[in-house]
């Protein structure tokens, strides 16, 4: 890297699928997916055919501790993310749960009632309604889980349909700070600055010091990607300043 | 069916115990930052605190020992228990809380809330600032839907919340977790202080200006955006330091902040 800088190199950026470079840190989110997957099936089992109560949730619970035991130093939360209307005993719901910093799993509890000020209406949060939507899995993120941990994090989420009509979503946070020391390794190998961006233009991590997670890039005509995710994460060449 | 039992979220059992205080035996620490999560408004009057173990668990401490918390909290009457269906522990706000919060008021020097205000303006300018610069489509909207919660929201605490939420909401757009949980800390720190005079019109004025700011981060006008959210700070500290001025020139027996224009 010669460091000189190119007028030109800011309009023809280039991007590229993360995947050839990245691919054993995506294989690692793969089988987080396949866990995920597990956790589904249990919803279905929970779920399928009859009425189904909060209480009825209960049963997910080994599996998704399982999953942030198992996956401990990648996962930090964990669970699931009911279709509206879909519990008897409660219009929304999730069964949640995430690793307090003493190391114990700890129920999240957000303010569900749609008359409250600080009322979170999950349905438009992105890691439920992209899946919801597109009937994908998606990585959502990096955004800031004000919510829950309060940290830098992406959310890997899964659509569960029974019987073609979607119960709710499984679903899994990693926090950057987890991914960050599986992805720079890789990154600053390259012998040029490169930035890994998710497929709607947001930094995930970078070997440059000009750019950092959380930034925005553009990314031209890849922007507002929502396809298949995390195979829609981007690496772009960046300029060398002086 | 009872989603309200969720009294305690996860955030607000974080700004409790973001403000060390742990002087005394556990018990009183906890009865303690309870008493002041009331007082500051981040448990609302009537809220039903949840079950003793979920609030144990949040609170970091046995079940025993929150007994002893929450028996306390009743002998003070910040807390009542009912028995029964539909029974439980119920935040009771003091009936004398206007009173509180001008006590609270008369703590802090003029300079002290000047420098309050330059604090939360260098939070929250930063933070729509980085809004602006960062927010994707997705956190545009939800900021603005939190602004029409603001707008719908029609007592003094529940404006407050919702107020609080958007400023977290902000600091999250601007992909920063430490300025969201400053948010938070100087929300737990200030607390009711903010609230004491705003009546309708000051009201309608501040969704009117939270209304602009989202328009700066949807526009992506970054420079825009951290003058709205500094000249909202600055507004609220000219509004506490007259009321400040007031706590000097009346007698101990006159609550000001009350029957205000435009107060229901």
């Amino acid at each position: 890297m010669t460091g000189r800088r190119t007028e030109s190199a800011r309009t023809s950026r280039k991007v590229r699928p993360a995947e050839g470079v990245l691919g054993d840190v995506l294989t690692e989110l793969e089988l987080l997916f396949t866990d995920l997957d597990g956790l589904a099936d249990k919803l279905r089992e929970v779920a399928s055919g009859k009425e189904v109560d909060r209480e009825n949730l209960v049963a997910l619970r080994p599996v998704i501790f399982n999953i942030l035991a198992t996956r401990r130093g990648l996962v930090a939360g964990s669970g699931v993310i009911m279709s509206p209307g879909l519990l008897r005993d409660a219009p929304r719901w999730l069964e949640w749960w995430w690793t307090t910093p003493a190391g114990t799993p700890e129920a999240l509890r957000i303010n569900l009632d749609p008359g409250a000020p600080d009322f979170f209406d999950y349905t438009t949060a992105d890691w439920y309604a992209t899946p919801a939507r597109t009937l994908k899995r998606w990585v959502s993120g990096p955004y800031v889980d004000y919510v829950c941990t309060n940290a830098y994090t992406i959310t890997l989420a899964t659509p569960v349909r029974s019987d073609d009509h979607l119960v709710g979503i499984a679903a899994a946070d990693v926090l950057i700070s987890s991914l960050e020391p599986r992805v720079l390794p890789v990154l600053t190998a390259i012998p040029r600055p490169v930035v890994l961006a998710s497929g709607d233009g947001r930094v995930i991590a970078s070997n440059s010091p000009y750019w950092a997670p959380g930034m925005s890039i553009a990314l031209g005509d890849r922007t507002g990607g929502k396809d298949a995710s995390p195979r829609s994460w981007v690496l772009v060449d960046v300029d060398a300043p002086d | 069916m009872s989603v309200r039992e969720l009294g305690l979220t996860t955030v607000t059992a974080r700004a409790l115990l973001s403000n060390v205080d742990d002087s005394t035996g556990r018990a009183d620490a906890v009865a303690h930052r309870l008493s002041q999560a009331i007082r500051l408004g981040l448990l609302l009057d009537g809220e039903q605190l949840p079950p003793e173990s979920q609030l144990a668990e949040q609170m970091g401490v046995s079940t025993v020992t929150l007994r002893e918390a929450l028996a306390g909290l009743r002998q003070q009457g910040l807390v009542v228990t009912r028995r029964g269906r539909g029974g439980g522990t119920f935040v009771r706000a003091p009936e004398d809380f206007a009173r509180e919060l001008v006590e609270k008021l008369r703590q802090f020097s003029t300079q002290e809330l000047r420098d309050l205000g330059d604090h939360r303006a260098a939070v929250s300018g930063m933070a729509a600032r980085l809004a602006a610069e960062r927010a994707l489509p997705d956190e545009v909207e939800s900021l603005a839907r939190q602004v029409e919660r603001l707008g719908a929201a029609r007592t003094t605490s529940e404006r407050r919340r919702a107020d609080t939420q958007f400023n977290i909401e902000v600091a999250a757009a601007a992909q920063s977790p430490r300025l969201t949980q400053e948010e938070l800390r100087l929300r737990a720190e200030v607390g009711d202080l903010l609230w004491l005079q705003l009546d309708d019109a000051d009201h309608e004025e501040s969704v009117t200006a939270r209304r602009e700011l989202v328009a700066a981060i949807r526009e992506r006008r970054p420079v825009d955006a951290r003058d709205h959210a500094e000249r909202h700070v600055a507004t609220d500290t000219r509004r506490l330091l007259q009321l400040r001025l007031q706590v000097y020139e009346i007698r101990p027996a006159v609550v000001p902040g009350q029957g205000g224009r435009g107060r229901r």
